[in-house]
């Protein structure tokens, strides 16, 4: 316990060191504009901002973009209550009660318990992680090549389960994230592959241009084809805190919520979708009133915008103890500390210390921001909405192109971009989601080494991956829900989650 | 719709078969380098299967293509030209032109006010990334 009290110590020295509170603040803020915005996410914003923290010390630089994506998970549901487009795919769900309070003149208590059941939702994850993180850090020594493939590949497996559209759809794009991911100088031998010679391949493709092509010149891309009409919700929001009674109704689902989307939020491929659908449901089942949800419940609103939030801390776990992604900017994170020298591993608690409990320190830090920040300022927000997209979309553009080109100085990956703008564009046009290839290209090469170092020590036998427990689970779990859909009623709630989530 | 990108796919895995024809593949007790893009290659082809195969359901004849594709087409057209350009003009000028194409050919503003809006955004981002953050744009044959 003094341990910890210590390790705590050592985080808010980092954590409020000025340029660290400042890049907090710049991530926070950052990210709930983004996730206001729609067509620009965090993936995107995180793929722009990369060049940018080049300079900075490793903890400054990830305390920022964490601060991003849990920023996001506040700016989304703004626009879900408001407008009834999800800014973020997480809050799909708080678009179903949350619109419907704002169209029955309650916008401002929709807002003010999503930012306040977030920041709840946040602190308690964040405390979580502080007490789980370094324990699962302990429990991976115990993770050899065969537990790291098995874990990656239910991870892939989890986020196709859960990705829009049909799973073979979502595979494939997967194993073209994995191929992508295998370009570049082989791990074990050293020998070039698909480089065809040049100097810009030889490094591998790289993490930046492929997912500002996927998602950021896609998105425009996709949206130049249809005229943009957006209703904005022409109403005074007066009243931003919630009543005693809404209170009463919602204190229950944001604990709960919060329980909820910590634990989902661990789980590799999961997170914040998972975590609101969820609580979404779970409120709707226990309630005592099931009929109002869909008709403006607040506990509709209350219960995922906290899961969703908690996810995030959840999230953290997996990278921070083992250095493996659980989403796409969790990925990017990871690239963010390579490019730092920063290795994710089960050490990284032991030998980056001020990384771990600086960047948890600052979470708390940055919640409390985002509800100073969010709930006087969500007029502005609103306004926000306003901006045309005729004057967004080139500065989108502008922003990738200068980013990539950044990065390395390399004008060819601005080719590299442009080219995955295209894909992009011609994958969603098809229905595949982007989503799992970026993810899959991140942890292939992690991936391939397991597998190949997994084999030399078997001697060629797969079945290693069933003789050891912790990869037995693992692989089971994930044939588990490969087969899933076959099984006429889980198949079917699939659907529905997937086709409720697709209606972004 | 589904079995000409199941085709695409099945295509994508043939060229990875193909291209990496000259990397071992090794043994499984001894994996080599082209193990893992062979046995990605084979996952992708079996895939495509599952979308081309399936037959009797009646497509809803939606074109893959709605809305203006020419927009699309153009904007993309500019940035393949906005690549090439970028080392020769310099950044400076490039994005101006990129902006303000993307201003009066694809968002239909007036010129006057294209213009306007291309030169204030070009002019934040300079100062944003060339003098705050010196992140060392490419200047072109002019030396700007």
């Amino acid at each position: 316990m003094a341990e910890l009290f210590q390790n705590l110590y050592l985080g808010f020295s980092v954590a409020f060191l000025p340029i660290n509170l400042f890049f907090c603040f710049v991530g926070v803020f950052l990210g709930t504009l983004v996730g206001v915005l729609p067509g620009l996410g965090p993936a995107a914003t995180i793929a722009l901002l990369l060049p940018i923290t080049f300079s900075m010390p490793p903890e400054t630089a990830i305390i920022m973009i964490a601060g991003i994506y849990y920023g996001a998970q506040y700016g989304g549901s703004t626009t879900s209550i408001l407008v009834n487009i999800p800014g973020e795919a997480s809050s799909v769900v708080t678009c179903i009660d949350g619109y419907q309070m704002a169209r029955r003149g309650r916008a401002g208590p929709a807002l003010g318990i999503s930012a306040l059941g977030s920041f709840i939702g946040g602190t308690l994850s964040v405390i979580g992680l502080m007490l789980l993180g370094p324990l699962l850090a302990r429990f991976a020594l115990k993770f050899g090549p065969p537990e790291y493939f098995s874990l990656m590949l239910l991870g892939i497996v989890i986020l196709t389960f859960l990705s829009k559209g049909s799973m073979v759809k979502s595979f494939i794009s997967a194993a073209t994230g994995l191929f992508v991911g295998t370009i570049g100088v082989d791990t074990i031998y050293g020998v070039q592959r698909f480089t065809y010679g040049t100097l810009t391949l030889m490094d591998g493709i790289g993490l930046v241009p492929v997912a500002m092509g996927l998602f950021g010149v896609a998105e425009v891309l996709t949206n130049l084809e249809q005229e943009e009409v957006r209703d904005i919700f022409k109403t005074r929001i007066r009243g931003l805190l919630p009543t005693r009674e809404d209170w009463k109704e919602s204190i229950g689902p944001i604990i709960r919520g919060a329980f909820i989307g910590f634990f989902l939020g661990i789980l590799p491929g999961g997170g914040a979708i998972m975590a609101s659908f969820t609580s979404y449901a779970t409120e709707k089942r226990i309630s005592r009133r099931p009929e109002s949800f869909g008709k403006g419940a607040i506990a509709g609103v209350a219960g995922p915008e906290t899961a969703n939030n908690a996810a995030t801390g959840g999230a953290m776990i997996p990278l921070l103890s083992l250095g493996i992604p659980s989403n796409i900017i969790m990925a990017l994170l990871i690239g963010a500390m390579m490019i730092h020298g920063i290795k994710p591993s089960c050490f990284l608690v032991k030998e980056h210390p001020q990384v771990f409990w600086g960047v948890i320190a600052s979470m708390y830090a940055g919640n409390l921001m985002l509800v100073i920040l969010n709930l006087p300022m969500i007029p502005l927000w609103v306004r926000l909405l306003k901006v045309p997209y005729g004057i967004l979309f080139p500065l989108i553009l502008l922003f990738c192109l200068i980013g990539v080109y950044t990065v390395n100085g390399n004008a060819y990956e601005v080719l590299i971009m442009v080219i995955f703008g295209a894909v992009g564009y011609l994958m969603r046009k098809a229905k595949f989601d982007p989503a799992p290839l970026v993810f899959a290209m991140v942890i292939g090469p992690i991936m391939e080494t397991a597998l190949r170092q997994t084999l030399l020590h078997s001697r060629g036998k797969f079945g290693i991956f069933f003789t050891r427990p912790i990869s037995a689970v693992l692989i089971c779990v994930s044939l588990l829900l490969l087969l899933s859909p076959l099984i006429p009623r889980v198949g079917k709630k699939r659907e529905t989650i997937v086709k409720e989530a697709s209606e972004d | 719709m589904d079995r000409i990108s199941g085709g695409v796919v099945f295509c994508l895995g043939v060229c990875i078969l193909w291209q990496g024809r000259h990397l071992s593949v090794g043994s499984l007790h001894g994996p080599g380098p082209g193990f893992f893009p062979v046995l990605l290659a084979a996952v992708l082809m079996i895939l495509s299967l599952f979308l081309i195969l399936p037959k009797g359901k009646k497509e809803e004849n939606s074109s893959f293509f709605s809305g203006s594709v020419k927009r699309v087409l153009m904007m993309f057209v500019a940035l393949l030209f906005y690549f090439a350009l970028l080392e020769f003009l310099g950044f400076l000028i490039v994005s101006i032109l990129f902006m303000a194409f993307s201003f009066i050919a694809i968002a239909y503003y007036r010129w006057y006010s294209a213009l306007l809006w291309a030169f204030v955004s070009i002019g934040l981002t300079y100062l944003l990334f060339e003098v705050l953050l010196k992140s060392n744009l490419p200047k072109g044959v002019f030396g700007f």
